[in-house]
């Protein structure tokens, strides 16, 4: 019977060529730029590791002095060098990391390459384990590594295909300016959206450094810092090691909701202690929030993007409602054939069957115009200024999800319609006829 | 009207989707139209520098340790003077279409309370550098440009040059020139006399919405203490602007290059250039917003004509007895565009309704702020036309069914 129907279905096609294609272009719009704002939605909402964000924590602690104190008021977004190697040591959390940005001066080893700036993360130890980093060639650093301030590094595939040509370049020496590390690490290739581990640096959906340093050592070596730096009780960069200045971001690993508990206690501890000291002025004030948690929080889905997918889903009901009055003129249009269809024996129910299959079809017309339309959109959001622009790719779920899309809307626009047109009393239609 | 109105109410459902869809497209097209607008400003609004191509911007000089002391910046704007075809220098905290550092604040209107959220540029030779137009007062004197602020210069009282703009929001109807405008809240609070009117001058950071206070700034003589990022601004006469640009990053590499922290380099280009690149994401934002408003009306057009045509085609016959009884064709056009005027007429009101809706909904959640109500007729005017547009095709040839088909069956 499907079949049958479908055969009917291009016939009427044939026969109402402008008020079909009409239809499929306003399904294929709607679908079309619907897709595209749910694609870029998608992919920046993205949980970045799925499977294990729901055990990474992002510790924070209030530090600051009393002046400018309003209670309730958040703690920064990032910890000072002193509480960030308290907390690492305190060694509290299944894994933890310190960590911050940074740009280094490489010198490539091969004469025909000019010295150029690179990204770097300068991290402690369980940075790789924790954030699941691939790895290519050799291992990560060790804590070891981290106690001893080594000099060594790991670094990116793409910078090792730049300056070793992709071979296995662990035990090389890498020059960054006056400073030489050893290779023990080459990243395969990784690029974790957003840049969730540090949201500060050159907006969130940035690529992955390309240079990866022990903190201690990269400190050591006086390498350049690169990130958001805020700092209370008088003006000093210069000495960041001492400074009230809160610049790096820990992150720890808690595999299960009791040990997220015990953590939120010891940081409550911890300030405490503090406030003991002297070093902490404000009441208490500690957040341990978990990876998507502090992904919302910090508002990563550009608010442009969200207006944007709002503005296509009322798109999409514009040209949906519009469907739906074309179909009813195109259905109410065949009452005479439907009539003799009716009167030589067809049930309501065939008939509705008849029309729906009919809206499918061009629903699925409509879907398959509207991933070319959605396919040309994405392209445009690559070409824009922004630095998510080279995610915004279609993937398999959402291909699925346009024609599901499609489908649903041209059935959801063909059920009055053909409803309606069912409702045909055969033998008038004869007489008339 | 009756005869209008009841074979209406009797078919109620093509007309009932007529309704809706002009009441969704105009809610819609009148909200997109707002955002579109807002997007413009920007990109319409004059900044007030002149000649945005001989204009060479030094930015994101950042000093390692300590910020420059004034003597030191004076020293490269010096050395900046000397390369052949500069003809002003400006050293500066911040400037328009430069956004790594800025200085916002309430300034109030002294005497008149109003208050205004304005941009503060300072620096010793702006109004050349820039190439601003002076409207009204003068430009800063010599002694008033030679002052060096210990913390960066907000706090600090003196004169200020503030765009019409600004002048008329502060103290409207009134020559701003010898008034007081207070730089925030506190008691301590920096006065600065307005001694000078320039026509216009853009702020640096911009908000969702700018229609009202883009050309809200005010310009402090002096340089700016303490101040981690400064600028300069290089006019030149014209001629050789790229290679003035590389002598100027050669002059302020020698005299500064020193002190840079590494990793950060610093930029130099044309104002133009910058400009460029401040407005991409509102002009990508236009183009997106205007062609999301010209689909949903073209959509709309469809459908109505769609829905339009099949209603006349259903009353052929009875059109036909209609002429056949004496009505003349003008009077079924007439009745056609009427009857059409009507449902897009309801669609539109239910569709401000709705408009308005959105809109509250939108500033509850992403910042906006209140359709203006001259929105509303703008909206109702569009799609009342995009109606009568619609309707003409399949009217015309609804008046032009002969008198005979009634004759006819079916």
């Amino acid at each position: 019977m499907f079949g049958y129907y479908l055969d009917l279905a291009l016939r009427s096609f044939s026969r109402h060529k402008a008020l079909t294609g009409l239809m499929v272009l306003a399904i294929a719009l709607g679908i079309g730029t619907s897709m595209t704002t749910l694609t870029v939605l998608h992919v920046l909402s993205n949980d970045p590791l799925p499977g294990r964000s729901q055990m990474l924590f992002y510790p924070q602690l209030d530090p600051q002095d009393l002046d400018g104190y309003r209670p309730g008021v958040e703690p920064p977004g990032q910890v000072t060098l002193i509480d960030g190697m308290n907390l690492l040591r305190a060694h509290r959390a299944e894994r933890q990391a310190l960590m911050t940005g940074g740009s280094v001066p490489v010198e490539p080893p091969r004469g025909d390459v000019d010295p150029f700036f690179a990204d770097a993360r300068y991290t402690t130890a369980d940075f790789f384990p924790m954030f699941e980093v691939p790895m290519r060639y050799g291992r990560a650093w060790s804590a070891a590594d981290d106690q001893a301030k080594a000099r060594v590094a790991v670094i990116s595939r793409s910078l090792n295909d730049r300056l070793f040509g992709g071979r296995d370049s662990t035990g090389q020496l890498l020059q960054l300016g006056d400073s030489a590390f050893r290779i023990v690490g080459v990243l395969d290739a990784w690029r974790p959206s957003p840049h969730f581990y540090d949201l500060h640096i050159a907006g969130s959906y940035a690529r992955a450094e390309d240079v990866f340093l022990p903190l201690q050592s990269a400190l050591d070596a006086k390498l350049a810092i690169n990130g958001s730096i805020s700092c209370w009780g008088g003006y000093a960069v210069g000495q960041l090691a001492t400074a009230p200045c809160v610049w790096l971001q820990f992150w720890v690993q808690l595999d299960d909701p009791a040990q997220a508990v015990g953590y939120r206690s010891f940081l409550e501890h911890y300030s405490q202690e503090q406030q003991a000291l002297g070093r902490f002025q404000r009441p208490l004030n500690v957040r341990l929030r978990n990876l998507m948690d502090w992904l919302g929080y910090q508002r990563v889905v550009p608010s442009d993007v969200r207006l944007q997918t709002w503005l296509a889903a009322g798109f999409l009901l514009v040209c949906l409602v519009n469907t739906v009055g074309l179909m009813l003129a195109k259905f109410m249009r065949r009452n005479d054939e439907l009539g003799v269809r009716r009167a030589l024996g067809a049930s309501k129910r065939a008939l509705f069957a008849q029309l729906l299959v009919e809206s499918g079809v061009i629903g699925l017309s409509g879907g398959l115009g509207g991933l070319l339309l959605a396919l040309g959109g994405l392209w445009l959001v690559r070409q824009r200024p922004t630095d998510y622009a080279a995610l915004a790719q279609l993937d398999a779920p959402m291909l699925l999800v346009t024609f599901a899309l499609a489908l649903g809307a041209s059935l959801t626009a063909g059920l009055l319609p053909a409803w309606r047109a069912c409702q045909i009393a055969p033998a008038l239609q004869l007489k008339e006829a | 009207m009756r005869h209008i109105v009841h074979p209406l109410w009797r078919h109620r459902l093509m007309p009932l989707l007529v309704v809706l869809q002009v009441a969704l497209a105009c809610a819609i097209a009148c909200n997109v139209l707002f955002l579109l607008q807002q997007r413009l400003v920007p990109l319409l609004t004059p900044d007030g520098v002149a000649e945005p191509n001989q204009l060479i911007v030094a930015w994101q000089l950042v000093s390692r340790g300590q910020p420059w002391p004034a003597s030191r910046l004076l020293e490269a704007e010096a050395a900046l003077h000397a390369v052949p075809g500069v003809s002003a220098v400006s050293v500066a905290g911040s400037l328009p279409m430069e956004t790594s550092a800025q200085m916002n604040g309430d300034v109030i209107g002294d005497g008149t309370g109003r208050r205004a959220n304005t941009a503060v540029y300072i620096g010793d030779h702006l109004t050349e550098a820039l190439g601003l137009r002076l409207l009204a007062g003068r430009d800063f004197s010599a002694s008033e440009r030679d002052v060096h602020y210990k913390s960066v210069g907000l706090d600090d009282s003196g004169p200020t040059i503030i765009t019409r703009a600004l002048a008329e929001r502060l103290f409207p109807g009134g020559d701003a020139l010898g008034k007081v405008i207070r730089i925030g809240d506190d008691a301590n609070a920096g006065r600065r006399t307005v001694i000078g009117v320039v026509e216009h001058l853009m702020r640096n950071k911009f908000s969702q919405d700018n229609r009202d206070d883009i050309d809200y700034s005010m310009l402090f003589p002096g340089i700016p203490g303490m101040w981690p990022m400064p600028v300069f601004a290089v006019r030149t006469d014209g001629a050789e602007v790229a290679g003035v640009r590389k002598a100027v990053q050669a002059t302020l590499q020698r005299e500064l290059g020193a002190e840079l922290v590494e990793g950060i380099d610093p930029n130099y280009q044309t104002y133009a250039e910058m400009r460029e690149q401040m407005l991409a994401r509102f002009k990508a934002s236009v183009w997106l917003l205007a062609g999301v408003s010209v689909v949903v009306l073209v959509v709309t057009l469809a459908g109505i004509m769609g829905l339009t045509s099949y209603w006349v085609q259903q009353r052929t016959r009875q059109i036909g007895v209609r002429r056949a009884l004496g009505a003349r064709r003008s009077h079924i056009l007439r009745e056609l565009q009427l009857e059409n005027l009507l449902l897009v007429g309801l669609g539109v009101l239910l569709g401000l309704c709705l408009a308005y809706a959105i809109n509250l909904w939108l500033m509850r959640h992403y910042e906006l702020t209140r359709l203006p109500w001259t929105y509303l007729p703008l909206g109702a005017l569009v799609l009342l036309s995009l109606g009568q547009l619609a309707v003409l095709g399949p009217a015309l040839r609804a008046a032009a069914v002969p008198p005979v088909v009634a004759t006819r069956a079916a």
